[in-house]
């Protein structure tokens, strides 16, 4: 099969699985792009900053016009993962890689089991049908969801902690946010999917402009990757409406434990 | 549900264009890069810097235009959405996409300043 559909093929993929979760698809496309097609590092997490700009956009043309997607809230945690992106940018010549993938690693396992927890005790928030019964879309005010003022300070903090692992580690930071808006803040999982696919793209341009200007990004190569990743986030974000909450959780709590085993396994053996 | 308001219709319009553009101009810089020769191989200068690529003309600078249309849209989603915000009244959120803007702003201008010399 000729490069340039393997290619596409995989940004599909990762730009439906992305949209689906509130991911950016670069925990697929980094693997990929280094494994799969010979890339370096640098490179492969170079184009997937930009993948995850073209996930985020993709998914969240559908989102925010579907009211699906809290803007408001979107825009004061990304205040947070901005400065958070930058910080890692430089912190990633600074933090030896293996602490970095240590630290990462129990991060994700702790979040997956506390997702497990809510998950087992039937959250209303998490085992609902496919309706929201809040309304993300709302200004601020009586109408405005509960849960957008719900641990501010401490939702910011932890955006800015999700900007970092952008700038680490080539992602969105929606394997972050995510959990942040659903735990911390008790978001709807369906209005934190939307919400995070919203930010990632904002994200993930903070570091992406470095790696596009430093000439680390094959252009050629890239774009039957991107052309993949904004056909398949159009269609995740569809998806996305009709899958079960509960079915969405569990799908995001297998991710984060694959990516505890895989940060966990670089942290010890230094791959 | 669908977010009917001016906020929601310009993000929503603005993602949507942008993306479409970027695609399209992907698409045809792709087409012609294959139509020229270049069967799903690495582009013929490897990785580059972008301004590069879009001096060097040809194919791969259409491919270039696409990719810094995806990476400018972030810029023009929060412009929009400051411009959205003022106008339905909300400053403090204007004020917090101002804020963003501006540091996203200057994360290109340190991407451009850090680029090396033209080669």
């Amino acid at each position: 099969m000729p490069n340039d559909l393997l290619l596409a093929l995989s940004g599909l993929l990762a730009g439906v699985f992305g949209a689906l979760l509130g991911l950016g698809g670069g925990i697929l496309i980094v693997p990929i792009l280094t494994l799969g097609f010979g890339l370096s590092l640098t490179s492969a997490v170079g184009t997937s900053l930009i993948c995850v700009i073209a996930t985020s956009t993709g998914a969240a043309a559908i989102n925010v016009r579907a009211g699906r997607a809290d803007v408001r809230l979107g825009i004061t945690l990304t205040a947070g993962t901005v400065v958070g992106a930058v910080s890692g940018g430089i912190l990633a010549g600074i933090i030896p890689e293996r602490l970095i993938a240590g630290i990462f690693s129990v991060l994700m396992l702790y979040t997956a089991l506390t997702m497990v927890r809510g998950i087992a005790r039937r959250d209303a928030e998490v085992d609902g049908d496919a309706q929201l019964s809040v309304q993300p879309a709302a200004p601020d005010g009586p109408g405005a969801p509960e849960y957008r003022n719900r641990r501010v300070p401490a939702a910011v903090g932890a955006s800015f902690v999700a900007g970092n692992v952008s700038g680490l580690l080539g992602v969105g930071g929606g394997i972050v946010i995510v959990p942040l808006m659903r735990l911390v803040m008790g978001a709807p999982m369906r209005v934190a999917v939307a919400t995070s696919n919203f930010m990632i793209g904002i994200t993930a341009a903070a570091g992406a402009y470095a790696y596009l200007f430093r000439g680390d990004i094959d252009v050629r190569l890239a774009a039957p990757v991107i052309i993949g990743v904004a056909i398949g986030a159009a269609i995740g974000a569809a998806l996305s409406a009709r899958v079960h909450a509960t079915w969405l959780a569990l799908l995001f709590v297998a991710v984060l434990g694959y990516v505890a085993y895989e940060m966990g396994v670089r942290a010890v053996f230094g791959r | 549900m669908t977010d009917g308001t001016p906020l929601g219709r310009w993000i929503a319009g603005t993602l949507r264009l942008g993306t479409l553009a970027a695609v399209l101009a992907l698409g045809v810089g792709l087409v012609a890069s294959i139509l020229g020769g270049d069967a799903g191989r690495a582009g013929r200068g490897g990785a580059r810097p972008i301004g590069d690529v879009v001096a060097a003309g040809g194919a791969e600078a259409v491919l270039a235009g696409g990719m810094l249309t995806l990476a400018g849209l972030p810029l023009a989603v929060l412009a929009v959405t400051a411009a959205g915000f003022a106008r339905a009244g909300e400053r403090r959120r204007a004020l917090t996409t101002l804020v963003v803007l501006a540091l996203l702003a200057a994360s290109l201008m340190a991407g451009i300043a850090l680029a090396p010399s033209a080669s």
